[in-house]
Formats: C-alpha cells, sequence, structure tokens
C-alpha cells in the first residue's frame, strides 16, 4: 500500500445546516487513487462531509461552512470556483440507483452531452468505456437503446457508477452506493470499486463495517459530527486508538 | 348496535350509496343527451291521425309522433282549468311540419297536442313525403302530380336538380301546395324505408348537420361553424396558455425558492381559479378588447379607424381570456408536477455538473410533462364548455364567415366566431318554437359533449405517449 499523495484535504471544516451543527471542525486527508471509507452511526455527518466534497449540500438546504476543502491544494469554496466544474471532477453515486428515465445509452452520455459534446464517435466510445468500466458493458451491449428503467437495481447502481465516470472524474465519491442491494449486487459493486481504485480517488461511505474493512484501504470513523480518528483501514479496525472506535466496529454501540 | 356503529360498515354504505347517486345521476346525463340528440336526427314515420273534433266533425293531421305522454290538461274552452275527465287520456306531441305561410285554415302551429282519445284511426301512407326546403321549410305530405317518381325511387337524394313541372303536395289539412322543385334542399318518403334505409339517412342526415351552416335563426341547418369556431378558439387557447402556465409553475416551483411571499402568490394563483368566468369575460372586455385592442387598432390599422380591426370582440380576445381564465389549472397541475419528481433525479443531474437551468429543462421538465398535459386537459374541458365570458368577447349568434377561410391573410383572429356552447344557448332558448328548439338543443349538446370528449382524448393519448416515454422514476431520496 503506497501512498502516493493526498488528493482532497479537509481543513478544520464545520458545516451547519439550517442553523444545526452537522460537522464539528473535521480535518483529514483523503489520499490519490486509494479508498477512504467514512464510517460511524446514522446521523454522524458522514454523508454531509462527503457531499461537502462536491459543494452538494448548498443544494438541498440552506448551510453554511467554516474551514476550506482543498483539491489538489485548491479550495473547492472559492467564489470565483465554477462548481459544475468541479462536480465533473468529482463525481458522484447516490444511496439509491437514480438513473434517468431516458435510454442506457443517453443516461452515460448526459454528462457528456452536457458539455457540449456532439461528436457521435467520441460519444460512443466513452460511452463504451465508461459500461467497459463499470462492468456493465457484457450485460447491455445489445440493448443500448433500451430504457434504463428496465435494468435491475444492481445493473442501475453500475449504470450510473458509468454515468458518473464517463466525465473522467478524479474522484467519486460514493453514498452508501450498496446499502439498497442484494448481497451479489452488492458483491459486484465492490469488485467494481476495486477495479476502479487505479484510475480514479474514491471516497465511500458505509454503515457495513465488513466492507469498509474488504474495499477500503483508509478509514475514518465519525461520531455526532465529530472525526474521532483515521488511518489506514487495517489499524482502524486492529488497533483503534480510541474505545469508541472498538466499541462501533465490534458492534457494541451505533 | 354499538359494536356494529364502530366497526364502520355504515360509512361503507353512506360512502358507496353517494357514489352510486353520482353514478346514476350521471349515467342519466349521459343517457339524455345520447338519447334525445340523437333522435333529433332519426328519420320517423308519418303518421296520419283521423281525429274527432271537438264540434263532431273529422279531421286529418299528419306528421311525426314526438312524444305520447299521460294528459294533465286543459278544457279545450278554458286554458287555465283542468278537466279531471280528461287526466287518464294519453296525449300526443304531433310534428305536421310547416304551415304558417298555408291561407290560415285549422291550426297554424307546427307541433299540436291530439288527445288519443279522439284519435280515430291511424295509417302510415307509404307514399307520404318529407320535403326540406331551401328556404328552412318542413313540409309533410302526398305528392298530387310530379315528374319525380312517387316511388322508393332514389329516396335519399340530396340536392336536387330537377327541372320541369312544380309538384303538388297535399297538405293533411286538404289544401295543395304548389311546390317548386328547384326550392326542394332535399326530399324523402320516411314510411317506405326499411331500417337501414333509415340508418343510412339518418348517418347522413347528421353528416348534413355536422358540415352546413345554420340558416334560419339556427333552427335550420347544421352547425359546423359553431364547431369551427369552439375548436380554432381552445386550440388557439391551448397554445396561449400551456406556455404561460407551464413557465410560471417552474419559476414559481423551481427558481422562486421557498419564502413567504411566494407562498402568497401560489394562493393567489389558486384562488384565481375561482373568479367567475363572466367577471372574467368583463375583463376582457374591458382590457383586451378595448384597451388592448384598442391599441393595436391605432398603431397598426389606423386608416381603417373608425371602424375597429381589432378593437372589437373577436377570436383572439375571447382566446385570451379563456386562457387566463384556465391559466390557474394549468400552473397547479404542473406545479404538482415539478413537485412529484423525486429529489435524487435532480441531485443526480446536478453531481454530473449540470447547471439548474440544464437540470430543469434536461431532467426535470420531460418527466412533469405528463403534468403538463394534465393541466391542459382540464384547461380544454373548462374553455370548451365556458359561454358566459364568450359572450362578452367575441361570440355571436350568426357570424358571416368562419375565423380561418382562403382570403388573405387566411387566419383572422380578429372576427367573430361561432361557438357551440353559445349556439346550444341561442337555440334552445332564444328560439320561438319551443318544442323544435328542445329536440335540436339535444343534437347540439350531443355534438359539444363529443368534441370535448375527441378534445380530452386527444390530449389524453397525447399524455400517455409522454408517460411511457418519461415513465416516472419512483424513488424516494432516503437518507440524503
Amino acid at each position: 500500500m503506497t501512498t502516493s499523495g493526498t488528493k482532497i484535504k479537509i481543513n478544520n471544516l464545520s458545516l451547519w445546516l439550517q442553523n444545526q451543527a452537522i460537522i464539528k471542525a473535521v480535518t483529514m486527508a483523503i489520499p490519490t487513487q486509494q479508498v477512504t471509507a467514512l464510517i460511524g452511526p446514522s446521523g454522524c455527518g458522514k454523508s454531509s462531509l462527503l457531499r461537502c466534497m462536491n459543494r452538494m449540500n448548498e443544494l438541498l438546504t440552506d448551510s453554511r461552512i467554516e474551514g476550506d476543502i482543498l483539491l489538489d491544494d485548491k479550495t473547492v469554496y472559492g467564489k470565483k470556483i465554477d462548481v459544475s466544474r468541479l462536480r465533473c471532477r468529482v463525481g458522484m453515486v447516490f444511496q439509491k440507483p437514480n438513473p434517468f428515465p431516458k435510454s442506457i445509452y443517453e443516461n452515460v452520455a448526459f454528462g457528456l452531452r452536457l458539455q457540449g459534446e456532439k461528436n457521435r464517435r467520441v460519444l460512443d466510445d466513452r460511452v463504451e468505456t465508461s459500461l467497459k468500466q463499470a462492468a456493465l458493458w457484457g450485460e447491455v451491449k445489445h440493448r443500448l437503446h433500451d430504457s434504463a428503467l428496465n435494468l435491475s437495481s444492481g445493473q442501475q447502481q453500475r449504470l450510473v457508477i458509468a454515468r458518473a465516470i464517463a466525465l473522467q472524474p478524479e474522484v467519486l465519491l460514493l453514498d452508501e452506493p450498496a446499502s439498497a442491494l442484494d448481497p451479489i449486487s452488492t458483491l459486484k459493486i465492490e469488485e467494481l470499486i476495486y477495479e476502479l481504485k487505479s484510475n480514479y480517488t474514491i471516497v465511500i461511505v458505509t454503515h457495513n463495517m465488513q466492507q469498509a474493512a474488504r474495499v477500503s484501504d483508509y478509514t475514518a470513523f465519525m461520531n455526532a459530527g465529530e472525526l474521532i480518528e483515521w488511518g489506514e483501514t487495517h489499524t482502524i479496525f486492529t488497533q483503534p486508538l480510541h474505545q469508541q472506535t472498538e466499541d462501533y466496529i465490534t458492534g457494541r454501540f451505533g | 348496535m354499538k359494536q356494529w356503529w364502530q366497526h364502520g360498515s355504515l360509512w361503507v354504505w353512506f360512502s358507496a350509496s353517494a357514489l352510486l347517486c353520482t353514478l346514476l345521476l350521471f349515467i342519466a346525463l349521459i343517457s339524455l343527451i345520447v338519447g334525445k340528440g340523437l333522435q333529433h336526427h332519426w328519420p320517423a314515420d308519418l303518421i296520419t291521425f283521423q281525429v274527432q273534433t271537438a264540434e263532431g266533425g273529422r279531421a286529418t293531421v299528419m306528421g311525426q309522433l314526438i312524444k305520447q305522454e299521460p294528459g294533465n290538461h286543459y278544457t279545450t274552452d278554458n286554458q287555465s282549468e283542468i278537466d279531471p275527465s280528461l287526466n287518464t287520456a294519453q296525449q300526443l306531441l304531433i310534428d305536421q311540419g310547416d304551415t304558417w305561410f298555408m291561407p290560415s285554415q285549422g291550426a297554424t302551429a307546427r307541433y299540436i297536442w291530439l288527445d288519443d282519445g279522439n284519435v280515430l284511426q291511424r295509417s302510415k301512407p307509404a307514399d307520404a313525403i318529407r320535403l326540406d326546403m331551401h328556404d328552412g321549410r318542413v313540409l309533410f305530405g302526398v305528392l298530387q302530380s310530379s315528374d319525380a317518381e312517387p316511388a322508393i325511387v332514389d329516396t335519399q337524394q340530396t340536392a336536387i336538380d330537377l327541372p320541369g313541372e312544380p309538384w303538388l303536395l297535399l297538405h293533411a289539412n286538404g289544401q295543395e301546395i304548389q311546390v317548386d322543385t328547384g326550392d326542394v334542399k332535399r326530399y324523402h318518403f320516411p314510411n317506405s324505408l326499411n331500417g337501414l334505409q333509415k340508418s343510412l339517412l339518418f348517418l347522413k342526415q347528421w353528416w348534413w348537420f355536422l358540415t352546413e351552416d345554420p340558416h334560419h335563426q339556427s333552427t335550420a341547418g347544421g352547425v359546423f361553424p359553431a364547431i369551427f369556431g369552439t375548436m380554432v378558439m381552445v386550440l388557439l387557447m391551448s397554445v396561449i396558455v400551456t406556455p404561460f402556465g407551464v413557465l410560471a409553475a417552474i419559476y414559481l416551483h423551481e427558481y422562486a425558492g421557498k419564502s413567504w411571499l411566494t407562498q402568497v402568490v401560489r394562493v393567489s394563483v389558486y384562488n384565481l381559479a375561482g373568479i367567475p368566468s363572466v367577471v372574467m369575460g368583463l375583463f376582457g372586455l374591458a382590457f383586451f378588447v378595448y384597451v388592448l385592442g384598442g391599441q393595436l387598432d391605432q398603431l397598426f390599422y389606423a386608416d381603417q379607424l373608425p371602424a375597429p380591426t381589432y378593437g372589437t370582440p373577436g377570436l383572439f380576445w375571447a382566446s385570451l381570456t379563456l386562457a387566463l381564465l384556465t391559466l390557474p389549472v394549468v400552473i397547479v397541475a404542473t406545479e404538482e408536477g415539478l413537485a412529484q419528481l423525486p429529489m435524487s433525479q435532480r441531485l443526480g443531474s446536478y453531481a454530473l455538473g449540470a447547471t439548474q437551468t440544464e437540470t430543469i429543462w434536461r431532467i426535470v421538465a420531460p418527466q412533469a410533462a405528463p403534468a403538463m398535459m394534465t393541466g391542459l386537459i382540464l384547461a380544454v374541458a373548462r374553455a370548451a364548455g365556458e359561454v358566459a365570458p364568450l359572450m362578452l368577447v367575441g361570440v355571436v349568434k350568426s357570424a358571416p364567415q368562419l375565423p380561418i377561410d382562403g382570403e388573405f391573410p387566411y387566419v383572422h383572429l380578429e372576427r367573430q366566431f361561432m361557438h357551440l356552447g353559445y349556439h346550444l344557448y341561442d337555440v334552445g332558448f332564444q328560439s320561438a318554437n319551443t318544442e323544435h328548439a328542445m329536440s335540436l338543443s339535444f343534437a347540439v349538446a350531443l355534438v359539444l359533449l363529443m368534441l370535448i370528449v375527441l378534445l380530452n382524448l386527444s390530449a389524453f393519448m397525447l399524455r400517455q405517449h409522454l408517460r411511457r416515454k418519461y415513465k416516472l422514476v419512483q424513488t424516494s431520496m432516503e437518507g440524503v
């Protein structure tokens, strides 16, 4: 396991949603081309922290933020930041698959079309590579123009991942990507994460301890908006520094 | 008993009977209009009645039997005194055709009541003929002499171009009428038609009714200009109201945010739907016609002043008024559609770098399209049946020209037009001939209903198509 640098640096970040403190002074780093898992009990702020990284929180309710997040050492919260550009660089996949009611092809091509890409060959190529990377190509290559809504939910989730990586992002944020799926689909997603980390920096929020242990290189444990500890997954799971962490991992609370 | 009360089966019965009552009323309404409406064009038999008159003599009446009902009828001498001895007798209502032009003798009313008890004999002469004249008269009788075969030859001929001798028609009251063949529009021998021929004639008569112009104070002829006017007005209204309503709803739901002000605006818009339509008509007349129309005239049609072009009630102002009337419906329906769209769809689009505008036009609006169509369906249903405001802003009893014709610039939005709803009111209540008007009203009502069904059906099909295209994603946004 090598650390080739830090992709995202979170500096003393605090977040309020509707004047309620959700995240309290979190500082941590997301290493490049590694999988970082955010774990913690429900409502601990891990999903909110994830959404801070591509500024999705500001879409939902009135939010206020203190501190900073640096992507490649540049702030993502500056006034001149193009949020659309940021979200292209930092892709996101949600808990429940949310394909658009369009064809499989158009779902994957959606982001590229937004960027004004009209060249059919470029689109075809990118759709194919993305679906291949998302391990879905073999299942859908003969029905690219069928509605995406006819896919199973496991396939839909991989389609959504393909849709995100079609934009060739640098970071992928996965918000409990497998929690709404059956065990077999979950396994496929986990295999996919393992494949993808050679190209992308991945941050995954999960409730599933085994999943965190299986797929991640780094793990951060949060509780009540605070970052309790973070480090290499192996260390966190075998020799946690804090009693809370150990209790949570072993299932004694949370 | 108490248990039964608590169990709530009473409420099941209550609610079920409420539904049943509604259904029954609905069925009654539809069957009345369909039944009476269809009856208007059915080629009824011509029956000859031999009647005993009060004086002891005999009279002959020939005509179509309109209805038969138990009498609660007045003595012949005193119209306000009910004669109890007649109460049990059946009363027959007979349409004996137009008689007003004849030298006065006997009854001159087209519709007369007969006491069934006085009828001595009924017969259906095979050679009885019905003539529909170009001037709107309807004549029943038996042909005495004519070049045309009084047999069943060509009984459903449309336009007769028969040269030669005038026909001599013997009316049941004994008078002979000379009929110039050029004046005859159509004729047939109802008693000699078999079922199939009657059905064919029935369909033809409907076709004429739907495609011809009305004449004689709308008591005769067809309703084509009214159908056309209604269609054009509703379509024009849809074209105006849909973009306005949809854009307003999108602004209200997507851009405006959630403040007390948007809430006030929303409630006001919803309440706009409650404004009586006739008030809207008054507004349309005062503002659209006089202010806007007057300005348009001064700007573009100054050479024709003081004769107004747009500064007078017309099709465009009527459509605009109805668009205003139905705007809340479209806004409410569209907003509901927007609200139903799960947040996850929007977030998914934002997460791919879409801006708010891109998200709205590529993801939100297409999926809300079926809801917009629902709004349009409701708007069309309301607009097609609206009469009161139209009387102020452009509908007339009889319009000489259609709003769309071959004359440059082909579409004449400033013209006054005819409307089925108003036509129904006109023939039903403004005409002197009650019985005829009644039956004609039902035929017009049937056409109006059919038109609304047709308009709604097409909007409905369009909505189904959109629904299939953008199958709504029913995912909720748990965990966000």
